[in-house]
């Protein structure tokens, strides 16, 4: 056998270009004292956290949107350059949940499929940090097998109505916009084709109500959204009618390709590294240092998917890869910093800060390998990708 | 990537698929020698790509010489090519050549007597019941010891390759000065096994996913079973974060060099040999389960390739070795150094 499965997917080492050096100290330093006095748990839900105040203050520093067209109101800057802003913001803690559908995909979207007038309009807000997208994907009956969605738009001499529910939406009692896939042909034989995205200007429409879904920690994040005659202009419609199925699919590789896919504990770690004597026991070191290999190897591949994506390369199946290592290194996190470590996670406001943030993640982390395509639906993707389906 | 790791990787493994049928594998077990593969890889230049083009050699970078490197873990090589490969290595660092047949690197401060002789006793050396010389490694001198009378009690690991100990004495023939990091050994002796272990891990996978193709219970192939499929992309996964991370340090040595302050080198081979030594574990559990009984038969050749895992595993330092090193990185790094450590 010369030729290898393994041949099919490569991560090339790729290193940040050395002048991005100083950017990632300015974003340092800003985010030490931006974060002053946050709360740890706060600080511990990272790109889930919702702070517009902390997004306007990055937006006005030129760090959302940085890859969009100078044109609309972006920085015209690199992947390569968002990267840095986003690692560090993770490392940090720092709540970006408000502009990070936004920044990572919506903009995207809009420069790539949007009217003139939409880029104008919704462009500048985005880069200066005052617009919070949400995603209209799952439905009650439609999680993992989500092309069996049956929110539909139909149209009609004024536009589009819409009619349905959308479940597990984050923000979307707090979004500005939403960027929803609704079915606008029920032709059976269309299931994936019948798919269309469309982008909702929340404000704007009557007809939608976001009820916020309390989760198991008594958070309010994610929402039931309904849809009653709720009516749409005719430039809603986002890109083509039809290939909604195709464009969230290209959005899917964004959201499945960055840091935020194993980092999402890395500030728990720097606080149970904190919290550990330097001459603990020996297996304490050994286990931690797995730990440590893991995130080293992991930054390396999650830094050549950017680099390949840099490159104009679409490497699906690699960024699957590490979406689903990445998850497993990040969940299993809080429960190994409780294994090793004799302080007891505790409730907001109780116990030491690292206590705090335990205390938070080790019961959100469930949702971790829900989010953005579950480790099923990854290896799945991996199967069809090593040729077994 | 360069034309001659393109070059080097279509090369070796195609000559590697050729002459390692697992007929030939189980014969050379019996052996534990093939002076033919040897001689036909000695032909190939293997054991000299880093050398200079004058001395004959390649002048491969770390990177272009993990295909290499790899590929003799694949095709469970079982003659001392890679140490070969990295005796040369050593050769080069201290600009002198070698007697042919030369492979075992011994790090070791032995005895040695008026600078020309050194006695030794219990050393270990890998094919040593074969070995003419061997290289002894300090960090600023490489010496020649050419191996005279000497009792060999024979031994081999549970890869069956030799792990022969040798007692006696040697006579210094040649030597060169190095400006090297003392544990050298220790760090190319475990970017070797972390190459070979993603190696033969790749075949351990390639294995896997063919047999569940071809193997039909209930009606279909196995590989249309969902759980096997999610065992097979997990295995998949696994296998290639060790090429990733092992392919990281050998771009870290080319950069960063092995010198006494080369931190960032140390780092990405303590990083590759731990995650390396550490997926042993999952990717020889899957890869057998996939293959049920017939795997676990000497017939079948899976195990050429998994009885080498488990032997490199602990092989110049074990996950655990190599997580205790990061461990005391991290906690020294503490709270605002740890993220810089992974990053560096």
């Amino acid at each position: 056998m010369i030729t290898s499965i393994t041949d099919q997917i490569s991560f090339p080492p790729a290193s940040l270009p050395k002048e991005l050096e100083p950017l990632r100290l300015e974003v340092r330093t800003f985010l030490e004292t931006a974060l002053e006095g946050m709360s740890p748990v706060k600080r511990s839900h990272s790109w889930e956290a919702y702070d517009p105040d902390f997004s306007a203050k990055l937006g006005s520093k030129g760090w959302i949107g940085m890859t969009l067209p100078k044109e609309y109101g972006g920085h015209g800057r690199t992947f390569f350059e968002r990267y840095v802003v986003v690692e560090e913001c993770l490392v940090a803690g720092a709540p970006t949940a408000f502009h990070w559908v936004a920044d990572r995909q919506s903009g995207q979207l809009i420069i790539k499929y949007g009217t003139e007038s939409q880029k104008k309009e919704i462009i500048p807000k985005i880069t200066s940090g005052k617009a919070c997208f949400a995603i209209g994907m799952s439905e009650p009956n439609s999680g993992s097998d989500l092309a069996s969605l049956r929110c539909k738009a139909e149209k009609n001499s004024n536009g589009w109505l819409i009619n349905g529910t959308k479940i597990w939406t984050s923000n979307a009692h707090r979004a500005n916009y939403m960027i929803a896939l609704f079915r606008t042909d029920p032709d059976p034989s269309k299931k994936h084709s019948g798919l269309s995205q469309f982008l909702i200007d929340l404000e704007k429409t009557q007809g939608i109500t976001a009820r916020p879904i309390k989760n198991l920690a008594g958070g309010e994040n994610f929402n039931e959204v309904s849809f009653v005659d709720a009516e749409l202009p005719f430039d809603a419609l986002i890109g083509v009618e039809g290939e909604g199925w195709k464009q969230c699919t290209e959005e899917l590789a964004l959201e499945r390709s960055g840091p935020e896919r194993y980092l999402s504990c890395f500030y728990l770690l720097r606080k149970l590294i904190a919290n550990l004597e330097s001459n603990c026991d020996q297996s304490i070191k050994a286990r931690l240092g797995k730990q440590i290999a893991w995130a080293i190897t992991l930054r390396n591949m999650s830094l050549s998917i950017a680099a390949q994506l840099e490159n104009g390369e679409s490497p699906t199946l690699a960024a699957s890869i590490v979406k689903d290592l990445g998850c497993q290194f990040e969940q299993e996190l809080p429960g190994f910093a409780q294994e090793i470590c004799e302080l007891a996670p505790s409730l907001e406001g109780v116990g030491n800060e690292y206590q705090q943030i335990l205390g938070n993640l080790i019961q959100v982390v469930p949702s971790f390998s829900l989010r953005g395509g579950t480790p099923e639906i990854m290896r799945g993707i991996i199967a069809k990708g090593i040729g077994l389906r | 990537m360069t034309e001659l790791h393109d070059m080097l990787e279509d090369s070796v493994n195609r000559v590697l698929q050729a002459e390692l049928s697992w007929d030939v594998l189980r014969q050379t077990e019996q052996t534990c020698w093939s002076q033919n593969l040897w001689d036909e890889l000695k032909d190939l230049g293997l054991p000299y790509l880093f050398l200079t083009e004058d001395n004959g050699g390649l002048d491969a970078s770390w990177r272009d010489a993990y295909v290499a490197l790899k590929a003799c873990g694949r095709y469970a090589v079982p003659i001392p090519i890679t140490e070969a490969i990295i005796a040369n290595w050593y050769a080069r660092q201290a600009n002198i050549v070698l007697p042919e047949n030369t492979w075992s690197i011994v790090r070791e401060d032995l005895t040695t007597n008026n600078g020309t002789t050194v006695t030794f006793n219990e050393l270990s050396v890998p094919w040593g019941r074969h070995a003419e010389h061997f290289l002894l490694v300090s960090k600023d001198n490489l010496k020649v010891v050419r191996l005279d009378s000497n009792n060999i009690s024979k031994q081999e690991n549970i890869g069956r390759d030799p792990r022969d100990l040798l007692s006696g004495a040697g006579e210094i023939i040649n030597q060169g000065e190095l400006n090297l990091t003392g544990d050298s050994v220790l760090y190319v002796g475990a970017l070797q096994r972390s190459s070979q272990i993603s190696g033969a891990a790749s075949m351990a996978l390639d294995l896997a996913v063919n047999y569940s193709a071809d193997r039909e219970q209930f009606g279909r192939p196995l590989s249309k079973f969902q759980t096997i499929q999610h065992y097979l992309s997990d295995l998949t996964g696994l296998v290639a974060s060790v090429e990733a991370i092992t392919l990281a340090a050998c771009v870290a040595l080319d950069e960063y060099g092995l010198e006494e302050n080369s931190t960032n080198t140390f780092r990405a081979i303590a990083a590759a040999k731990c995650r390396a030594s550490d997926s042993v574990e999952k990717i020889s559990r899957l890869s057998h389960q996939v293959h049920g009984a017939i795997g676990f038969t000497y017939e079948y050749g899976l195990h050429y390739v998994t009885r080498r895992l488990w032997a490199w595993r602990t092989e110049f330092g074990s996950s655990n070795y190599w997580g205790s090193y990061l461990g005391d990185l991290a906690i020294n790094a503490g709270d605002t150094g740890i993220w810089p450590l992974v990053t560096k």
